[in-house]
C-alpha cells in the first residue's frame, strides 16, 4: 500500500461523486445571471442611499449658488451616476467610459446623445428608433422593477446601438443583392464597414464586438437557417 | 451583456461545475452546496475584475473563495435566488456518497485513514486527489509556496500510507462532515 501511484489511485477512487457536469455548467449559467440582478438591485439601495446624501449636498449648495448654468443643465443627464470604469485595473474589460443608470428616467434623452449621426442610419430607419429601443432594452426585460438596478458603461451603449444598425444595414445589403441595385449594395457596404470600424474601435475587448463585416452577413444570410430580413 | 458578465458567466460556466463538486462533497447535507455556492458566486461577480485569465489559475481563485465561504458559511445567511433552489434538486437527484453503502473495502479503509489525518494534511490530499489541481493550484487554494505546498503533499500521502500500513486509522463517521465547516 506504499506505493504511491496506487495509493493515488486509490484516494480518487474515494472520492464522493460528483454533482452532473452538464446540468451544474447550465444552472450555474442562470445562477450567475440571476447574482448580477441580485447583486445590482443592492448596488442599486446602496446608490440610491448614496444619491439621498448627494440631493442633501446639493440642497445646501443651491442655497449658496441660486442659479446653476444653462450648459451644466443641458449637459448632465441623470443617467449619469459619475463613476467611471478603470482600463487599467480591468484591461479587455473596462474603458474609462461613464457608468450609466439604466433606469434613470431621462435615460431615452441621454442615449440619443450616443448615436453616431456621422453615420447615416439605414433606410426606412432613424437614430431616433434605435436609441428607444436600446433605452427601453433594460425596463422592458423585467428590470427597473422594485430592487431590480443596473448600471452599464457608455461604451456598451453605444456598442448597442452600432450592434442594432449594423443588422438592419445588412439587411439593406441583402435587398439591395435581390433588386441588383448596384448603388444601394455600395452605399450599405460603406456604412457596415464604417459602423464595424467604429465598434471595433471603441470596445474595451478584442474579438465579436456584435457587428457584421459585410461578408459575414451575407455569409449567414445564405445559412438556410437564416430567418432574418423578410420585407 | 458587458464585458465583464461574459467573464463572470465564463467563470460560471468553465469552473463552475468542479466549484460545485467541491462543495457537494464537503458539506452535509449535500444539497446545501448550493447555497454556498451561490455565495462564491456573489463574491466572484464582486471580485470579477481580479480573476486570473488562464483557465486553471481561474479554477483555483475560484476554489478559494470557495474554501473560504465554506469556513464561514452560516446557513439561511441570506436570499435563496430560484437557480439554487433548482441547485439544491440537482444535487438531492445526484448519486449519493459512496461512504458506508457496502463499497470497497480498501476505499473504506482509504477514507478512514484521511479523517485521522491532521486537517492540513487531509486538504491537501484531497484537493490533489479529489479535485484533481496541480500542485501549483493546490498552493493557490491554500495561500501557500509551491515548493512548501508540493512538500506537504508528499509528507501527507507519507503519514497516509503509514496509516493504512498500521490499520492505526482513526474510524470515520458516515457524513462526518459539516456544513458550517471545510472537511479538510
Amino acid at each position: 500500500m506504499t506505493d504511491h501511484e496506487e495509493l493515488g489511485a486509490l484516494l480518487t477512487a474515494s472520492a464522493p461523486p460528483a454533482p452532473d457536469h452538464a446540468a451544474a455548467a447550465a444552472l450555474s449559467a442562470t445562477l450567475a445571471r440571476q447574482v448580477v440582478q441580485a447583486d445590482r438591485g443592492l448596488q442599486g439601495r446602496i446608490r440610491g442611499l448614496r444619491r439621498r446624501h448627494k440631493v442633501a449636498t446639493a440642497a445646501t449648495a443651491a442655497a449658496i449658488v441660486l442659479v446653476p448654468t444653462g450648459a451644466f443643465a443641458a449637459q448632465h443627464f441623470l443617467a449619469q451616476t459619475g463613476t467611471y470604469g478603470d482600463p487599467v485595473l480591468n484591461p479587455g474589460l473596462q474603458d474609462g467610459s461613464e457608468q450609466i443608470d439604466l433606469c434613470a428616467e431621462d435615460l431615452t434623452d441621454y442615449v440619443a446623445t450616443l448615436a453616431p449621426t456621422d453615420l447615416p442610419a439605414p433606410p426606412g430607419h432613424s437614430w431616433k428608433e434605435y436609441t428607444d429601443r436600446v433605452a427601453r432594452g433594460y425596463p422592458n426585460d423585467g428590470g427597473c422593477t422594485g430592487s431590480n438596478q443596473g448600471t452599464v458603461q457608455e461604451t456598451s451603449l453605444r456598442l448597442e446601438l452600432l450592434s442594432a444598425v449594423s443588422g438592419d444595414w445588412g439587411c439593406s445589403l441583402v435587398w439591395a443583392g435581390e433588386d441588383h441595385d448596384s448603388s444601394a449594395a455600395m452605399e450599405a457596404r460603406r456604412v457596415m464597414v464604417g459602423v464595424d470600424e467604429e465598434a471595433r474601435r471603441i470596445s474595451p475587448s478584442e474579438g465579436s464586438v456584435g457587428t457584421f463585416t459585410p461578408e459575414s452577413f451575407l455569409a449567414q444570410s445564405r445559412d438556410p437557417k437564416f430567418t432574418g430580413c423578410e420585407r | 451583456m458587458t464585458p465583464a458578465e461574459r467573464r463572470f458567466e465564463a467563470l460560471a460556466t468553465g469552473c463552475g461545475p468542479r466549484v460545485l463538486a467541491y462543495l457537494a462533497r464537503r458539506t452535509t447535507p449535500r444539497e446545501d452546496a448550493a447555497d454556498v455556492y451561490q455565495e462564491v458566486l456573489t463574491t466572484t461577480w464582486r471580485k470579477v475584475h481580479h480573476a486570473p485569465a488562464p483557465d486553471d489559475e481561474a479554477l483555483a481563485w475560484m476554489l478559494a473563495i470557495a474554501r473560504r465561504t465554506l469556513a464561514n458559511h452560516r446557513r439561511s445567511a441570506g436570499r435563496r435566488l430560484a437557480a439554487t433552489d433548482r441547485l439544491r434538486h440537482e444535487l438531492l437527484a445526484s448519486p449519493p456518497a459512496r461512504e458506508g453503502i457496502g463499497g470497497d473495502d480498501r476505499l473504506d479503509e482509504v477514507r478512514s485513514a484521511l479523517g485521522s489525518l491532521g486537517e492540513d494534511d487531509r486538504e491537501v490530499l484531497l484537493l490533489t486527489y479529489w479535485e484533481g489541481l496541480t500542485g501549483d493550484q493546490v498552493a493557490a487554494v491554500v495561500g501557500a509556496g509551491g515548493a512548501a505546498t508540493r512538500k506537504r503533499i508528499q509528507r501527507a500521502r507519507e503519514r497516509l500510507a503509514a496509516a493504512l500500513e498500521t490499520g492505526g486509522a482513526v474510524p470515520v463517521p458516515s457524513g462526518a462532515t459539516s456544513a458550517a465547516a471545510p472537511r479538510g
